[in-house]
């Protein structure tokens, strides 16, 4: 009796041990495995060995996808961060009506991708665009964005940009936690206001843009749903994930295309730890001040 | 004491739950149901008011007979995902529509049941009814795996008033090409005179296939036999044109702004004097009073063809009664051709001027049509062909990056590679 009573607790959270065995550890481990064969969904896979991520190698869509999505993640990361930070460091003035500004700047992390996706395919219109219209009345005939492949990967650029008031808010939370005596203490040394943000500001929002660093890494890999509907030019908008789809989905080659979801998964991981790694020598944590190196000069 | 009987109870309860749960996830395709009338389903991507017209077809024919019971299963969305994961857990609808470039592939995959075994001696079913292209795309390796029920050839859509007013001689049903681009060069014009074209011959922007243009000159993209043939010179004839209509003589508004406004949305607002459409295309209607639609066939040079949207019922191969799944498939496929046009048989031409009143006036011009309408010479990864003849071919052409003769080598060399040849 006393046994039994030992598994009880087991039993009781079985629905989410079964949900985790089910749902997570199958399909993962199953997926390691198709990752080895030749498998159309439809019939048995075929056991192939590593023929999948060999061929990977040698397809050009494959290496195009995969140079689109580095060159995309090169420039939109940086300029996603420095865009976010910018724009939390302005609406974190004093001034009257900020809360307007930001909802406003918000706003975009709010709206659904997919309409985004499209508002956007109208905003970069050659002919009849915002863009192009706005660019006219200052002389300058705009570029055929979408439709010339040497303008397709800015336009994507310029959309992530776009969408930086989403990232604005960690900043914005991390910029309210500054204590105001930095500040203050910095002012009586006569730090004027490129220094108290050279010095404090940015050192202190180290963590927040290691956290936005790394979760843009993973987005920018991982980008789909806009590039998906948007496309672009002579394959300049086909992402890594949209070809990776496309394999799937179109073409019925589900064992390459889980070989490709793992190549994308170790990318992403080695970046990642990349990150992590070199995080030392640049993201500062407060905490670690005020909990071990101040604590003996006190 | 009690409080532990209830634990046990409780627990008791949650784990039978999980395995009722389980046992509700195994289904029983294609049983026998209290009636004695086989269970069937029918997959189809109708829906809203197209599945309520399809629901009543589906009704009478439950009605009529007395060996089986079809019920419908409506996936509106992502059909093709759906059908995938569906046949991959071996549950999919007994019946299903598939458009013509999926049946190689999922023939070969042995996912659908070839037909002709079923069908011999059906009373029902005349084969020699149907036009020869919408049947052949329902063959694969000389067997019949889908029954057609809808042929949509694509047809030539003009605007008449525009014709007039600019004083160009109507489209006519022996047009060459030559007699297409001249008309096309003279309705594109700058109409409010800004210094941008704002009215244009045509529209070609990812659609038409450039098929339309290969075929009518001669060529093939692909044979009968599976050999690409894109860079012989009648293909490549085609596509010289198809090449100087878009960028020699300009009468197409470029890609971007015929994707974002939408081909057929320039035609029925007087932006595009010819539309390539198919022939079920509800212009007429939506058009109303703003100008008269007319409609003729195709243009050609050596050929007469036309490329044609083609959709078939085809049955799984896991259906369990596939001699009565066989009877479901040729009635359901009969009364769908009284519904959809144009329907792929000659006597079903004959309908419909009762389907669509408004599309009375050109019957005889689509019956022409689909004569010498087909499909796609489709093969088993024809989804990848496609994309490697918009990649290497139709793109770059639409971008002014390519010659034709560039373009149909890049093209059929890709198709090659695809094809292992």
């Amino acid at each position: 009796m006393k046994k039994l009573k030992k598994y009880e607790g087991f039993l009781f959270i079985s629905p989410w041990i079964l949900g985790f065995f089910i749902f997570t550890v199958f399909p993962i481990s199953f997926a390691f495995y198709i990752g080895f064969t030749d498998w159309n969904s439809f019939t048995e896979p075929k056991f192939i060995g590593f023929d999948n991520y060999i061929h990977l190698f040698k397809d050009d869509n494959f290496l195009n996808s995969l140079k689109v999505t580095v060159v995309y993640a090169i420039f939109a990361i940086p300029l996603g961060i420095i865009s976010s930070l910018t724009i939390a460091v302005i609406v974190n003035m004093k001034v009257k009506g900020i809360y307007f500004f930001r909802t406003a700047l918000y706003l975009p992390a709010v709206v659904s991708g997919v309409s985004i996706a499209l508002l956007w395919r109208w905003i970069l219109d050659p002919d009849y665009g915002l863009i192009n219209l706005i660019l006219s009345y200052i002389g300058i005939s705009g570029p055929n964005w979408l439709g010339d492949p040497s303008w397709v990967l800015p336009s994507y650029v310029m959309m992530a940009i776009w969408g930086a008031g989403g990232g604005m808010l960690t900043y914005l939370a991390g910029l309210q936690e500054i204590s105001r005596s930095l500040y203050e203490s910095a002012e009586i040394d006569g730090a004027n206001g490129w220094v108290k943000f050279r010095h404090i500001t940015l050192p202190m929002l180290t963590p927040v843009i290691f956290y936005n660093l790394v979760m843009g890494i993973i987005g920018a890999f991982r980008k789909f749903n806009d590039a998906y509907i948007i496309g672009g030019a002579g394959n300049q908008g086909q992402f890594y994930m949209v070809y990776l789809y496309e394999n799937a989905f179109t073409y019925y080659k589900m064992g390459y295309a889980t070989a490709m979801a793992w190549v994308l998964f170790l990318i992403i991981l080695l970046l990642t730890l990349l990150v992590f790694k070199t995080s030392p020598l640049w993201v500062f944590y407060s905490g670690e001040v005020e909990g071990t190196k101040n604590k003996p000069n006190r | 004491m009690k409080g532990r009987f209830m634990k046990k109870i409780v627990t008791g309860l949650l784990a039978s739950s999980l395995l009722v749960g389980m046992a509700g996830c195994s289904g029983d395709p294609g049983g026998s149901s209290a009636s004695g009338k086989v269970e069937l389903k029918i997959g189809t991507w109708a829906g809203a008011q197209e599945l309520k017209e399809f629901q009543g077809i589906v009704d009478q024919l439950n009605q009529q007979s007395k060996n089986y019971h079809l019920t419908i299963q409506s996936i509106p969305a992502d059909y093709y995902k759906k059908i995938q994961t569906m046949a991959a857990a071996k549950q999919a609808p007994d019946l299903f529509w598939l458009s013509q470039e999926y049946i190689p592939m999922y023939a070969e995959l042995g996912v659908i049941a070839p037909l002709d075994e079923y069908i011999k001696g059906n009373s029902k079913l005349n084969l020699d009814d149907y036009f020869e292209g919408p049947l052949q795309v329902g063959k694969v390796n000389g067997k019949l795996y889908g029954l057609p029920w809808i042929n949509q050839p694509v047809m030539l859509y003009y605007n008449k008033t525009l014709f007039e007013k600019t004083g160009v001689e109507l489209p006519k049903p022996d047009w060459t090409w030559e007699d297409f681009e001249k008309a096309a060069i003279a309705l594109t014009k700058d109409v409010n005179q800004d210094g941008k074209t704002d009215q244009f011959g045509t529209v070609i922007d990812g659609w038409p296939p450039v098929a339309l243009w290969v075929w009518t000159h001669g060529g093939e993209i692909i044979d009968k036999d599976g050999k690409v043939r894109m860079d012989e010179p009648q293909a490549i004839e085609g596509i010289k044109m198809f090449h100087k209509l878009i960028n020699q003589d300009k009468v197409t508004p470029n890609k971007t702004q015929a994707q974002n406004t939408g081909g057929p949305e320039m035609f029925k607002t007087g932006k595009v004097a010819m539309f390539f459409g198919g022939a079920g295309d509800d212009f007429e209607k939506q058009v109303g009073n703003a100008f008269e639609v007319g409609m003729t066939k195709v243009p050609h040079a050596t050929t007469e063809a036309t490329f044609s949207w083609i959709a078939a019922t085809v049955m799984s191969n896991t259906t369990k009664n596939k001699p009565v799944a066989a009877e479901a498939l040729i009635d359901l496929t009969n009364a769908i051709r009284k519904w959809k046009i144009l329907p792929p048989t000659k006597s079903g031409l004959g309908h419909v001027a009762d389907i669509r009143p408004e599309k009375a006036y050109a019957v005889e011009i689509m019956t022409e049509s689909s004569k010498v309408s087909r499909g796609f010479n489709n093969q088993s990864k024809q989804n990848e062909l496609d994309t490697a003849i918009w990649q290497e071919l139709y793109e770059p052409i639409l971008l002014g990056k390519k010659s034709p003769e560039q373009a149909a080598k890049d093209a059929a060399n890709a198709l090659r590679k695809i094809l292992g040849q």
